[in-house]
């Protein structure tokens, strides 16, 4: 499992997801409320030790769709985020990385989340589905010496 | 075309005991950067007829891994790091040896040299993240140059010729 089928499973298992939606989709999220979509923005080498292996750093963008009718409802959908942040912290797990042809195990070393804000109100109408983006980190390691 | 870092690799013998079967442990997961130091020592003389002669002393070779993350799953070698920090442990408790590998070719065996070398833990706690235990291994004589066989998946090595 790479690292964006890992986080994606994470997010999944995420408890308020789970009682809204079943599937974390990825690069898109349905326009309606209580849909959330994984976006995948770009990975860096952290750090490389002197046997080779690596620590990598892969963003993510979650958008999750949620009602807005009134402020209640907002309130609670960035409370959501913050827990969601929270949560993810205390989470971790074994990641696969496939390196020219060759499978590499590694393991997550911390999920780190934030910025979670209000992003996009489609067509101008609150009532329906507003788009809220949280920033997604998750650093992992590349182990070179167990395949 | 220069060498990786990760052509030089070291082991330690995680059996601490020179006469039995040596199982090697590699050092350098968690470590950016790790120098064998020579630490060379030389006087230099000056005569009263203003002569200047250098008396070698050869060399104190030794090395510091800054970081080892205690780690239940490096079984012999993390319950042996853990013995020497823990119970204080001196002496011919700290003495195993130490496998240095120059992967310089891409196929064959590979030189290597075998040394007596003193493991001592420095510390151990650290910040957040882990249970750090850097520890210092200092080379301590019998050195032979051995030929060596190395997976190249898992790093495993096996002496070929003693």
């Amino acid at each position: 499992m790479n690292i964006i089928e890992k986080v994606r499973e994470i997010l999944q298992n995420f408890p308020k997801i789970q009682e809204v939606c079943n599937t974390v989709h990825i690069d898109f999220a349905d326009p309606d409320p209580t849909s959330y979509g994984l976006s995948s923005i770009g990975e860096s080498v952290i750090s490389e030790d002197i046997l080779g292996n690596l620590k990598k750093r892969h963003s993510f963008l979650l958008y999750a769709v949620f009602s807005s009718i009134n402020d209640y409802e907002r309130l609670t959908n960035t409370s959501v985020l913050i827990e969601l942040s929270d949560w993810l912290r205390s989470q971790s797990g074994e990641v696969e990385t496939a390196v020219d042809g060759e499978v590499y195990k590694g393991e997550i070393i911390e999920i780190k989340a934030g910025n979670g804000m209000l992003y996009d109100v489609p067509q101008e109408n609150r009532s329906e589905g507003v788009r809220y983006q949280l920033q997604i980190n998750a650093d992992y390691t590349v182990n070179f010496t167990e395949v | 075309m220069k060498l990786k870092r990760s052509a030089l690799l070291h082991y330690i013998n995680t059996k601490f005991d020179t006469t039995s079967t040596k199982n090697w442990f590699l050092i350098g997961k968690d470590v950016e950067d790790m120098s064998v130091e020579m630490n060379p020592d030389t006087e230099t003389v000056k005569n009263i007829l203003d002569e200047t002669n250098v008396n070698d002393n050869g060399y104190e070779p030794a090395f510091d891994v800054d970081t080892y993350f205690a780690n239940p799953d490096d079984s012999e070698f993390y319950e042996k790091i853990k013995d020497i920090a823990m119970n204080r442990l001196t002496g011919d408790s700290c003495k195993t040896q130490v496998l240095e590998v120059l992967v310089d070719k891409t196929t064959g065996t590979y030189d290597a040299w075998i040394e007596d070398c003193i493991v001592k833990p420095q510390s151990y706690g650290g910040a957040q993240g882990g249970v750090r235990i850097p520890y210092n291994v200092s080379f301590s004589g019998n050195r032979q140059q051995v030929q060596v066989n190395i997976d190249p998946d898992t790093k495993a090595v096996t002496i070929v010729t003693d």
